[in-house]
């Protein structure tokens, strides 16, 4: 397809996301479906910029970003050290792999019980949950990496005498970077999945809680409009990461 | 360099930290009174297990879980499939449809289980939904690129043959892709028990996560463990199924 | 077969050298000696260990009997002296680092500090003919300049010898001339040995002062030619050179022998 084709298409497509917007617009007006279940846009818009100015959207929007963000954080240093760790010596390998292989499969959500349990409807819970969601795709990734350095650079380190750290940092953790990226991306989808759900339990600060009280008085715009937030926070956090991705991998083809 | 050390026929020391782990967590049961509510022995957990599994309440649990995750899967399933075939085939339909769809992929599913909640109530029918909008995601997209990835030729075939729309893709798409599909069933089916228990946990009172919680809640740890490892065993097994029954019928193919 | 000339001022050397790797006896009684200045070419049928004797020199292999020693201290790992260029050039060069920053990597290694590492790092890629290509990464340079590029980085460590393994085995044949070439002249310069490792028979003939032939499994060094042919090479004139024939006729035939007693087993 050439470019102006594509530009065409995607011109084209907008223009459907108007017609699909206008549809709902229609639908809620003839009452098709009960305004509690689809309020009209209109009304969601007003919801979304009242919360956001004079409400405490903005607030929750932010406390979210900030549980993800320290969770995913933790996360990243933990799984990354390990993983480097892990991923270069043989014989922790041999030791740990076997454990990790059947942690592995576990849904990171059913931890949540185990983590109130020992640390109460808490922010450290919340926190300790998003980490190790998160924690764990960045640790196996990471290991991965590091095992699959290319061997004829393993000669390399060795035939320059380069010393145990310098080719852990020069040579393995560049080498490793794009699994540790993919590793990363899925642990970002992990972390924001779980602040949601953690703020949703807790009743702690975040669109979590912000959606759950919205449903439980049925203020259906409230509810869209942050669900509309947290496809934004989704969206933001993608773009942003993809862009440094690209930047951190500018070497590859 | 040391002379390769012979490979022995099983990983002994992989079992080391597991039977030290659980020694000594044994150990520290017997032997001190920490607070009990979040602290349990592998062996009363093991007991707890083989409680509740023969008085069956873990086996009625699990079937309300697999039952409402199937039934999400199913549904998520076939709307993903139906919906990814035509975008794979028709680069611009695939363009048009490209906004809204890429609109709603950043909203994790999670974010609809109090919509959910909203409208259907606690129960069945608010899980299926949640697990279902979180399968047509992945089984979009997978369908989408596995149809991209068919080999060219038989397209052309297709066309030489002058076959009509149908005909070619009962006769030809679904077939040339059906490896990939089912890669991407047990993926998805992964996804959906994974979100079936956590809305189980979240919000609904029914299924495997609720029963986790209510142990949680009711200061009965070792009862917590036993489901978790019972989750777990579910998962792993159900995985382990669907990957022997895609060597034995697709062998390399996959 | 002319014997091959008392080894004045020894300065890698391999005495009684055997390696075996798992089961597999790969080297057996390997005596080699490389004197300062030389270039010495290992050639030998794939398989018989040609690779595994450098890595030998280099330290990058333990030996199951007998050592390895450079200028009489024995080799138990690789030292900064001993540069090694894999035949592998794309798989040997940090694909995220460009051209400068690779040769860099050696002087790093070494110790140099940055604000000296500049300059070497330009005199270095001057001096293998890639100026006004330190900004390019390695997937953007050709075969060729790869190869000159690991060169460089070997170049780094100020070896005193040299270990290449069919470093030129994967390029077109004009290019490889030229590497030739290239090579000699750098080796010549800096005063540098060469270890070389090749299947060419040709090219053994062409680079080296001495050609040892390896062979059999376990690989041991069957024969050992002399050349004296001028110096410097010139890739027409040397290779119509008579004595450049003969010897690729003594070569082919140990080659061809090997082969045969290798068939007939």
């Amino acid at each position: 397809m050439s470019r102006r084709e594509r530009l065409f298409w995607t011109l084209a497509s907008v223009g459907l996301a108007v017609l699909i917007v206008m549809a709902v617009v229609k639908i809620s007006e003839m009452r098709l479906v009960p305004p509690v279940f689809l309020p009209p846009p209109q009304r969601i818009w007003a919801a979304l910029m009242k919360g956001l100015t004079t409400g405490n959207l903005a607030q929750m929007f932010l406390a979210t970003i900030w549980h993800m963000v320290i969770g995913l954080s933790l996360a990243a240093c933990l799984g990354v050290g390990l993983g480097a760790m892990i991923g270069t010596s043989a014989k922790a390998r041999a030791y740990l792999m076997p454990t990790l292989e059947f942690l592995r499969p576990f849904p990171s959500s059913a931890i949540i019980p185990v983590t109130i349990a020992f640390f109460g409807l808490t922010e450290t819970m919340m926190l300790a949950v998003i980490a190790f969601g998160s924690l764990w795709p960045i640790l196996m990734a990471t290991i991965h990496g590091f095992v699959t350095v290319e061997p004829r650079l393993k000669d390399v380190s060795r035939a320059l005498g380069l010393s145990r750290r310098s080719a852990m940092m020069k040579i393995a953790l560049p080498h490793a970077m794009p699994d540790i990226l993919a590793g990363m991306r899925i642990g970002l989808v992990m972390a924001l999945v779980l602040a949601t759900v953690g703020e949703m339990l807790t009743g702690r600060n975040g669109l979590g809680q912000a959606l759950l009280l919205a449903a439980r008085s049925f203020r259906t715009a409230d509810l869209y409009a942050g669900i509309i937030l947290l496809g934004v926070i989704g969206f933001a956090s993608m773009l942003i990461f993809d862009r440094v991705e690209r930047r951190l991998l500018r070497w590859r083809s | 360099m040391k002379a390769q050390r012979r490979r022995l026929g099983f990983n002994w020391r992989g079992l080391v930290l597991p039977l030290v782990f659980l020694l000594s967590v044994e150990l520290i049961a017997m032997a001190s009174t920490i607070e009990r509510d979040a602290f349990a022995a592998p062996s009363a957990v093991l007991a707890a297990a083989i409680r509740t599994l023969h008085s069956g309440a873990a086996l009625r649990a699990t079937s309300e879980t697999l039952i409402t995750a199937g039934s999400g899967l199913l549904l998520g399933f076939v709307i993903g499939l139906i919906g990814g075939i035509p975008l794979g085939l028709f680069r611009r339909a695939d363009q048009l449809m490209m906004v809204p769809l890429e609109s709603l992929r950043p909203v994790p599913p999670v974010a609809l289980i109090p919509l959910s909640l909203l409208i259907f109530g606690f129960g069945y029918a608010m899980e299926i939904a949640v697990v279902a909008f979180a399968v047509i995601g992945p089984i979009f997209l997978m369908t989408r690129s596995a149809i991209r990835g068919i080999e060219p030729q038989l397209m052309e075939v297709s066309q030489a043959l002058g076959l009509g729309l149908i005909a070619r893709v009962t006769k030809i798409v679904l077939p040339a892709i059906l490896p990939r599909i089912f890669v991407a069933f047990r993926i998805a089916l992964g996804i959906a028990l994974v979100v079936a228990v956590t809305v189980e946990i979240t919000a609904n009172p029914l299924g495997l996560g609720y029963a986790m919680t209510i142990a949680q809640q009711s200061l009965q740890p070792d009862l917590m463990f036993a489901l978790l490892l019972w989750i777990g065993l579910t998962g792993w097994s159900l995985n382990a199924l669907l990957l022997r029954a895609e060597s034995r019928l697709f062998g390399a193919a996959a | 077969m002319a014997p091959a000339p008392a080894a004045a001022d020894p300065v890698l050397a391999a005495s009684g050298v055997s390696l075996d790797l798992g089961d597999t006896a790969v080297l057996r009684d390997i005596d080699l000696v490389v004197a300062r200045g030389e270039v010495v070419c290992i050639v030998g049928a794939s398989g018989c260990g040609k690779t595994s004797l450098l890595r030998l020199l280099a330290g990058l292999l333990h030996p199951t009997a007998g050592a390895i020693s450079y200028e009489g201290y024995p080799v138990r790992r690789p030292r900064s002296d001993i540069a090694f260029v894999f035949q592998d050039y794309g798989r040997a060069l940090l694909p995220w680092r460009n051209a400068a920053q690779n040769v860099s990597l050696a002087l790093e290694a070494i110790g140099v500090p940055r604000l000296a590492r500049g300059k070497r790092i330009e005199e270095l890629l001057h001096k293998v003919g890639l100026d006004g290509h330190a900004e390019k990464l390695p997937r953007e340079l050709s075969g060729g300049m790869q190869q000159r590029l690991q060169i460089a980085r070997c170049l780094a460590q100020e070896p005193s010898v040299l270990l290449m393994d069919e470093p030129f085995g994967a390029l077109d044949a004009m290019t490889r001339q030229a590497l030739q070439d290239e090579t000699l002249a750098i080796a010549a310069a800096s005063r540098a040995s060469i270890v070389f490792v090749t299947h060419d028979l040709d090219e053994a003939i062409y680079l080296g002062d001495r050609v040892l032939g390896l062979a059999g499994s376990p690989g041991r060094i069957g024969e050992t030619v002399a050349v004296r042919l001028p110096r410097p090479r010139d890739q027409l004139t040397t290779r119509e050179n008579p004595e450049f024939v003969r010897l690729r006729r003594a070569l082919h035939d140990f080659i061809g022998t090997v082969q045969s007693d290798r068939h007939a087993r």
